[in-house]
Formats: C-alpha cells, structure tokens, sequence
C-alpha cells in the first residue's frame, strides 16, 4: 500500500474518530439499557417454550417420539426422530410472531410448530444456524434462505418455499457453493411436493469437500419440478441466491483431537485418525490398515461417550460416511461441552468382514444356488419364469438397534458371466428388510434382462453385513 | 412460603437477579463509548451505531453464561459488536442492491470523494480481510489485541492484514 493510500485510511480513520465523539454518554447508556432489556426478553422468550428444567426434559421426549424417516430423502441421514405435531405449512400455523432478523439468529420460537429432525431442532434451538433472508422469485415460486449453519464437514440450511402458482412444485438438488467450490451432496427434509397457493419450510443437509475453510460468500442452488410427474407440460425452474454466511463462531467452538490410535478388532486393525467436535456434529475419522487380512465393510454398531468433569454424554450414531477421496468417518449428533471434555471413549460391537475369496460371488440365479463367496448367512432363490433372482440374508437376532445399524448386500456396477463377457448389475426390482421369526432378514430381487449370459454369474460384493460381535473400546482423548 | 432474614425467597432471587443486571451493565458502560466508535467505524451512522450497540448488548446479555473467562470480556463483546455491524451492512445491500453509493449528508458534512471510494472498497473486501484493517488504522489496535478479538492466532492477523490492505489498494 502506497504512503498517499495509507494516508487516506488515516485521514478517514481521524474523521470517524471525531464524529463518533459527537455521541452523548447519556444516550450511550440508553442504549445499552435497552440492549440488557431486549435481552432479557428474547431469554425468556426461550424459556416460556421450554420451561424449567423438568418440561425441558419432557420437550426432549416428545421430540424424541416417532423415529422414522422423513419422505423425500433421497441420501437422506440415518433415521432420526422427528418433532411431534408436523404443520409443515408456516402460512396455517400463522405468521412468525418475530422477524429472524432482529436477532442474527433463528429463533426455535418461529418454528414450533414445524416437523423437524433433531438436528435441526437442536441447532435452532442453541442458536447456532445465522438469519439470512436472501430470496429469489421465478415464475410464481419463491425460494428464501431462512437460514444456516455450517462446521468444516456440513452445513445445514432452512429455506422457505411459497408457490404462487397453480400447479404443484418440487425442490430438488439443493446443493451450496463457496467460492466454485461445490458441496459434495445433499439431503432434504420435507421435500414432497407443494400444492398451488402453500408454503413450507424445507430442511436440508450439504456434505461439504474438504478444503472448504473459512467461508463467507456462497451461493445457493436448487432446482424446482413444476407440475405433475409425467405432465409434458412440467417445467424446472433453477435458483441461484447468492448469500453471506459469517460461520466464525461455529469454526472457533469446534475442537479437534489428534488420536492416532488403532482398534483392533477379530484380527483387523482399524486406525482412529482423529475426533473433529463441532456445534453441529461430531466426527471420527478412521482408516482401515493395509496389512488386514480381511476386507472390513464397517465397524458394527459404534458407540462414543464424551465426559468431562461435570457430565458424560453419548452422542446419536447417525451415519458412516466415505468421501470421495476415500476418508471414512463416523458421524454423530453434536456434544453440549465438547470444549470440556477430557475423555472420549470410542466403543463398538464387531465389524462386517469378509475373507478377500469370499468377495467374489459365484452364482447360478436360474437354479438358485451360490457356488462359491459370501458366508453361511447368505442364499439366493431363484424365479426362471420371471427370469429373477432373490438375495436372503440373516442379518442376525432381530433389534432396534440392528435393524438401524444393518446395511445391505451391495454389488459392484458390472458382472461377469461364465465365458468372461462383462454386463451391467441385473436390474434391482425390490428390496425388504424386515423382522422373520425374530432374526432381521434381508430380501434384494434381481432381474436378467440380457438373454445371452451364460450361468454361473460373478458378482463382486462392495458391501456385507455380518455380526462377530466382538466388543472393542479405544481412549481416544486421555 | 419460605422466609429468609425478613425476605421472601422470591425476593432474594430478584435482588440477586437486579444485582447481577447491574454488574453486567456496569461492565458493559465501562466499554461503551469503544464498542460505539467501533460501530461507528463500519456504519457511519449515528442511529445505526447505537443500534448495533443495542444489538450486541442484547446479544452479550443472552450468551453471557457462555464466557468462561471474565478476562476477554472486552474482545469478546467487541466481536460481537463487529458482527451485529455486519448483519447490519449485510441488510444494507439487500435495501440498496446496486453497487452505486450515493453521497449523504452526516452531521451536516458532505461526504469526501475519499470516503466514497473507501466504504466502496470495504464493500469489496473480503470481511475477515477488512476487520484487522479496521482495527489496526480505526482504532490503533496491535496485532496481538486483534488476534485476541478475532480469536485467531497472531501470524493469521497479520497474514490477513497484508492481505485486506493488497485488497484494499486494488480496489481503491
């Protein structure tokens, strides 16, 4: 910066200095009043939601109620509760009685009446997702950025979306970008479709890459399907609202624990990298080492407890993601006092393995027999009529807690057939997971639409679920 | 219900509560005339910057179970003080959506050709860019007291403050 610049900003910063001086102390003093007066309201705002301590644990029940998904969830999170008395329409339960903007925050008092996942509610409620109010309007739809959060790995959005039309409309695709950088995916709560002259608040998730540090300008877009599956006369609408988002609060509470550890488990060894604890959620990196002599799918039903001196928390496992470049992570729910924590004990209950042979899966799917791969747990029957092929798995003794934690046979995108001619995955036509005389079972049907392909089949398996239920613990924080 | 030295227990909690109301006003008081010039130094406007200090009381009045160490109290209220200016600049260019700024009378001056051109920078700049320029050539602040305001460590402050000045010279 040039002498003649820096002399600019000095001049400008006397100016400034002086005016500023022209301010009464009595004034002044107003206005910090009336601050600690606002203040005290907008607390007890909160409060009255809530209650005392009792009524806030029941208000934790209630939202505990009813763990099932939410329609619309095409990558949508593990399941998780919802809050009771869903009225997704904010224009029927009336107009918020505070503007969000008043207080830089969202206030949990505007959306009481909304269903939503935990999540949400939770960073609502402790004041963690930032007002924005930029909106866009195209063809009688409206879209308003209400408002967002965001640690390093996601960022949460709530948006409005009004249709002024006359036919039903549909978001799709919400996905936000910072500086050309694009989030990796995305999920969406009550995203079914809005009929003309409605609104509703949509709830969405965004997977952000790694890299993405210290963001402030981004740009929102999302995609509208308007009109009825199947109209030709449908239109998609595109927005693109560009926003800034001040996360520096959330970036300075967010503690990250190098571990370095390994678990071992049945054998395989599972590298703890390390434990990243965010206002919005807390998330175990992991690798699985080189050297295991098993292809490990998954650690089984894994556990986290955070303490600290005045209070111990077990925070929700909600899912076990894998990012493009391959790091593995767990996620949990988010810990209160997570900048107090002294120890963080990661537990879980076996992994999902398969010795390397056992990856490929020999099949004959006319006669419906497995000739080689795949464990004792695995069949497969088939239906030459219909040229279809049934999957079963026992996936073990039947529980809440497996039927959540269980994931399904998954195969690569190609198979190949007895004379080495590559095709596409049979198309799948359904899939079931349910309870059978106590064991959780799992049901995938397949059909061969090629005529040529000549039995048995090879298919790869990219993933496995199996129970060893060998319990392990690691100290990651210590 | 329960008596206590003359006092009912309701009427122990609100002096307790009206005393506490005090300290925190006290505290606050002690800083307001820095948190107004701060707010001033973003705003320009005096009904603004009262405001943003209405707003930042409001809002350190709300959080002030949060602060665990009573020593940063002074860099923790200025942040948030900075960050009601920002919403505050942010509403601003949603109400005026064009870049164009027009000159306005304050305190019956006009507005130098110099400060156009300097509040159209700032509007440029990166924000995390623009508060150690402020804070530095606003209000005379040390690389260490910005570092503790921001929250950020030292070498990050002057990174950001070579930087927000390169910014500021391209735009000006």
């Amino acid at each position: 910066m040039t002498h003649h610049e820096e002399q600019k900003l000095l001049r400008d910063a006397e100016q400034s200095e002086r005016e500023s001086r022209h301010i009464g102390g009595t004034e002044l003093s107003d206005a910090v009043r009336q601050g600690i007066g606002k203040g005290k309201k907008r607390a007890s705002r909160r409060r009255t939601a809530y209650g005392t301590g009792t009524l806030a644990a029941a208000a934790a029940v209630v939202i505990a109620l009813s763990a099932s998904l939410l329609p619309g969830g095409e990558s949508s999170p593990a399941p998780s509760a919802v809050t009771a008395g869903v009225q997704s329409d904010p224009a029927a339960a009336g107009q918020p009685e505070t503007s969000d903007e008043d207080s830089g925050y969202l206030s949990i008092d505007d959306y009481r009446s909304v269903g939503m996942e935990t999540k949400f509610f939770n960073a609502i409620n402790r004041g963690h997702m930032k007002a924005i109010g930029e909106k866009q309007e195209k063809d009688g739809y409206t879209l308003t950025l209400k408002g967002a959060a965001l640690d390093k790995r996601k960022m949460y959005v709530v948006a409005e979306l009004r249709n002024d039309s006359d036919r039903v409309v549909r978001l799709t695709n919400p996905l936000v970008s910072f500086d050309n950088v694009q989030a990796v995916s995305w999920s969406l709560s009550n995203g079914e479709v809005l009929p003309p002259g409605g609104s509703k608040y949509l709830f969405i998730e965004n997977k952000l890459a790694s890299g993405i540090d210290d963001p402030d300008q981004a740009v929102f877009h999302a995609e509208a399907y308007a009109g009825e599956f199947g109209d030709p006369k449908a239109e998609e609408i595109s927005f693109d609202i560009p926003f800034e988002l001040d996360a520096q609060d959330l970036l300075d509470d967010t503690r990250t624990v190098e571990v370095g550890r390994e678990l071992t488990i049945d054998g395989q060894r599972i590298e703890i990298q390390r434990v990243m604890l965010s206002p919005l959620g807390t998330y175990v990196d992991y690798a699985y080492a080189d050297t295991n002599t098993k292809h490990v799918f998954s650690l089984n039903s894994p556990n986290l407890k955070v303490s600290s001196e005045k209070s111990s928390e077990s925070p929700a496992f909600q899912q076990n993601d894998q990012s493009e470049n391959g790091q593995r992570t767990l996620i949990f729910s988010a810990v209160l006092n997570s900048l107090d924590a002294d120890s963080i004990v990661l537990s879980a209950e076996g992994i999902a393995a398969l010795d390397p042979e056992q990856l490929k899966l020999v099949v004959d799917t006319e006669k419906g027999r497995i000739l080689q791969g795949g464990d004792s747990t695995l069949s497969v029957s088939a239906d030459p009529k219909e040229r279809a092929f049934t999957f079963e798995q026992d996936m073990g003794e039947y529980s809440e807690e497996n039927h959540r934690d269980a994931s399904q046979i998954s195969f690569e995108d190609t198979v190949v057939d007895a004379e080495g001619r590559t095709y596409s995955l049979p198309y799948a036509v359904s899939g079931t997971t349910e309870q059978v005389q106590g064991r959780l079972i799992d049901k995938s049907t397949y059909r061969i639409e090629e005529k040529d392909v000549v039995q048995p089949i090879t298919f790869t398996i990219s993933n496995y679920w199996n129970t060893n239920k060998e319990q392990a613990e690691l100290e990651l924080l210590r | 219900m329960e008596k206590t030295a003359g006092h009912t227990e309701s009427e122990n909690k609100e002096r307790s509560s009206h005393v506490q109301e005090e300290m925190f006003f006290a505290q606050v008081a002690e800083r307001q005339r820095k948190l107004y010039s701060i707010a001033y130094s973003y705003l320009r406007s005096e009904s603004d910057s009262l405001e943003a200090v209405q707003e930042a009381t409001c809002r350190a009045w709300i959080k002030r179970k949060k602060l665990k160490n009573p020593d940063v109290f002074e860099s923790w209220l200025i942040r948030i003080v900075i960050n009601c200016c920002m919403d505050e600049l942010r509403r601003r260019k949603r109400s005026f959506p064009t870049a164009e700024f027009e000159e306005r009378a304050v305190t019956g001056e006009m507005q130098s050709h110099d400060r156009i051109d300097l509040e159209r920078a700032f509007g440029k700049m990166k924000s995390k860019y623009r508060h150690p320029v402020m804070l530095k050539y606003y209000h005379g602040m040390t690389s260490a007291q910005i570092a503790d305001i921001l929250g950020k460590p030292e070498g990050t402050i002057k990174t950001w403050l070579r930087e927000g000045l390169k910014q500021l010279k391209g735009f000006l």
